[in-house]
């Protein structure tokens, strides 16, 4: 080889270097990407744009305190329009640009498309709000955290919660969807309610079951009304679920049931019926800021006061704190790691406790399932805008009703003991 | 372009265009087989579900644009190929991987010949729609309470393929070797849809959608031509299914409904029913709107919609119509 064309080999292989290395301080000095998936459009955007709010507030939290590991977070955001596919779609294209530590999955359709790819990607991935056992179990592994309980987990904590403070009532029924997660929710909520009876009396009827979509409840009222129970779970969610009431209230279904859980509509079905909402009507819960052991949380105060900051709306959905906690789930392993490398921020997770607008939170081990508080809400009709109020929340530790951890094997609540 | 629009171009005209597409078509083929080095992976499994997407747009279209039949469930032959071959990969059929795609074919095949066989000897246009719409809906159902594939929640994870060729394995368990295969069985798949279309057979279907009466007339058995391309439409829509399930690795009820059954009519009109590459050119147009629309969630759909009404009020025969009267508007002002 001549001596001229050496000196150019390496002349051309310094600057080349050269700019490798600049454009990797370039990315270790510029802001921290980081990869948001949910859905924003659809019918699933009602769930999906309140998480995005949360998660949000979550980066502008950590921004206004001076960023991660020196650097600012830059949310990178795409529309996974509540499909499975697309999901999938947007999850590459976001590894494809280098992004590494991925927030999506606000439902259970569009996780179990996201969850599978993640070793592949090899990303973190939050899951932000889906509650399929899957995830945690047939579909789990160690690249995926889970941010929300588990069916099992809220349903049965949710059956408990309520036979614990209505422990009068003895019979009780369910109307659910006629589908799997119609099944499981109504199964696992009367499970829990004859296990943690007092005096193991209390009585689960049949489940009355409906489409999820039904508009007219005619003949499932007519069946209930019929019944013996006084308690009732509906499994029925979204515009059918106020469908129901509405039908139910003028057959005079709000004075026969002394107690009726929902499956989370929450304040959807409380701004929907207004004055008309039922007086003991308990749901599925995650924030409320006017009440304990919100009230008194000062990181519940200071998500409350960014979020009505940002969009001047006093009465939050409670789903912002879901987004807000799953958001800094990641960003919290990421300081712990002080690396936002996928293996070392996996690591520091699977040890990470953090504190959030509902309590502490931590991951198990095994199969990367959050475990926190879960909460239930009392709600009632108001005279006062919007004409319906949060009375009360109520708790459980999700630690004392979780399912024991089965990473890779299909859940079948056959395997629990009775 | 539209065979019509060949013979308005003259002999000439026709014999360059043709050169043409010929030579841009290969240029195209080339440029995907190396999209993986040269997009990053979101934008080629984009480019995978179109190539996908445009079969099953084309195997709609066989129906609608040659054989003068609308079918509005069409989702349910793509859904059963599409959980066939979920179902085989995930619990490890002995099958091969191209038996299974063949298999999840015929099964598409033999559900349009049940079909067929029952409502095509005497419905045709809405009572036909309606037939399979209702299809798709019991399908979806049925799969919703099948715990094996996966009720509500979808089949997912399904493992992506090693074909077995005796002296060597062919591995695509790796996205780019899944999309150049993907590719090669799209391509094949269009070609034979091409060779069909232009064969005896799809004179045939032509001449039922232009006068089923005059075409029984001249001794042409209609009901059974048209259960013919009611099978060849199912298969190859249940192949485009097969070819998706390794490709999303999931599976859904998503995909069982009648809105999943819209895609294919959107795209075809879209692009141009009357032309064979119209689905396919359909396909791309929804995917480029949607892909350039991702940051702004919600606008695609409204673009969707409004290039729709465009089309249906200005130009009926979608967007290779529009340019192929484009193109003849430019001929006659470069002759005048």
């Amino acid at each position: 080889m001549k001596r001229r064309t050496l000196l150019k080999g390496l002349a051309a292989s310094a600057s080349l270097s050269l700019g490798m290395r600049s454009t990797y301080l370039r990315a270790q000095s510029g802001p921290l990407r980081i990869g948001v998936s949910y859905a924003l459009s659809g019918v699933g955007a009602p769930v999906g744009t309140q998480f995005m709010k949360g998660t949000e507030i979550a980066a502008m939290q950590v921004n206004r305190d001076g960023g991660l590991l020196g650097r600012q977070i830059e949310l990178v955001v795409r529309d996974d329009k509540y499909n499975s596919a697309e999901s999938v779609a947007v999850a590459r294209e976001l590894a494809g640009a280098g992004i590494n530590l991925l927030i999506g999955g606000s439902q259970t359709v569009t996780a179990l498309g996201l969850a599978p790819l993640a070793p592949e990607l090899n990303a973190v991935v939050i899951i932000a709000g889906a509650a399929g056992m899957p995830v945690t179990h047939e579909l789990f592994n160690r690249n995926i955290f889970r941010t929300v309980a588990n069916n099992y987990t809220q349903y049965s904590s949710f059956g408990r919660s309520l036979i614990e403070t209505h422990p009068q009532v003895k019979t009780w029924i369910s109307i659910a969807p006629d589908g799997d997660f119609g099944r499981d929710s109504a199964l696992f909520f009367g499970n829990a309610v004859k296990k943690y009876a007092p005096g193991k009396d209390a009585t689960v009827l049949d489940t009355i079951f409906t489409q999820g979509t039904a508009t007219d409840f005619r003949t499932q009222i007519n069946a209930l009304m019929s019944s013996r129970a006084e308690g009732l779970y509906i499994g029925v969610a979204g515009a059918a679920q106020i469908s129901f009431f509405q039908q139910a209230r003028g057959v005079g279904l709000y004075d026969k049931f002394r107690v009726i859980g929902e499956v989370g509509n929450g304040e959807v079905t409380g701004k929907a019926m207004g004055r008309n909402t039922y007086p003991n009507l308990w749901s599925i819960s995650y924030w409320n800021n006017d009440l304990e052991p919100f009230k008194s949380n000062p990181l519940s105060q200071q998500l409350y006061k960014d979020y009505v900051e940002s969009t001047g709306n006093k009465f939050p959905p409670a789903l912002v704190m879901a987004g807000q906690r799953s958001a800094m789930a990641l960003f919290e392993g990421v300081r712990k790691a002080k690396s936002s490398q996928t293996d070392a921020v996996i690591a520091a997770m699977e040890e990470l406790t953090f504190d959030t607008p509902g309590g502490p939170c931590s991951f198990r081990k095994e199969d990367h399932q959050m475990i926190a508080t879960s909460y239930y809400s009392q709600m009632g009709p108001s005279d006062t805008d919007p004409f319906y109020k949060i009375l009360q929340m109520a708790q459980i530790d999700t630690s004392q009703m979780i399912e024991p951890a089965t990473p890779g094997v299909k859940f079948d609540i056959k395997d629990l003991p009775q | 372009m539209t065979d019509a629009s060949w013979t308005r171009s003259g002999q000439t005209a026709s014999f360059t265009d043709q050169y043409l597409l010929s030579a841009f078509g290969a240029v195209l083929v080339v440029l995907l087989f190396f999209a993986p080095e040269l997009v990053n992976p979101g934008l080629l499994f984009i480019i995978g579900m179109t190539l996908i997407q445009s079969v099953f747009a084309l195997s709609w279209n066989l129906l609608f644009g040659y054989t003068g039949l609308a079918s509005f469930g069409h989702a349910g032959f793509y859904a059963i190929g599409a959980y066939f071959t979920g179902a085989s990969l995930r619990y490890g059929f002995p099958l091969p991987f191209v038996v299974t795609l063949l298999v999840a074919g015929i099964l598409g095949a033999l559900v349009a010949y049940g079909i067929g066989i029952v409502a095509l000897k005497r419905l045709t246009g809405i009572f036909l729609a309606v037939l399979t719409v209702a299809l798709t809906e019991a399908l979806g159902k049925i799969i919703g309470f099948t715990p094996a594939l996966g009720e509500q929640d979808g089949l997912g994870n399904i493992p992506r393929p090693i074909i077995n060729l005796g002296v060597t394995c062919l591995d695509l368990t790796h996205s780019n070797a899944y999309y150049r295969f993907l590719l090669i069985a799209c391509l094949l798949i269009i070609g034979g849809l091409w060779w069909v279309i232009h064969s005896r057979l799809g004179r045939t279907f032509r001449a039922i959608r232009e006068d089923a009466d005059r075409a029984r007339f001249i001794g042409i058995d209609v009901a059974r031509y048209r259960v013919i391309s009611f099978m060849i439409s199912g298969g190859t829509a249940a192949l485009a299914g097969a070819l998706s399930a390794p490709w999303t690795r999931i599976v859904t009820l998503d995909q069982v409904n009648w809105l999943a059954s819209t895609q294919p009519m959107l795209n075809s009109l879209l692009g141009g029913f009357t032309s064979f590459w119209g689905p396919v050119v359909g396909s791309v147009v929804f995917t480029s709107i949607n892909y350039w629309t991702r940051n702004y969630p919600g606008l695609s759909e409204m673009l969707v919609g409004g290039v729709l009404v465009v089309i249906i009020l200005v130009a009926p025969t979608g967007v290779l119509g529009i340019l192929g009267k484009l193109r003849a508007r430019l001929l006659k002002g470069g002759r005048a």
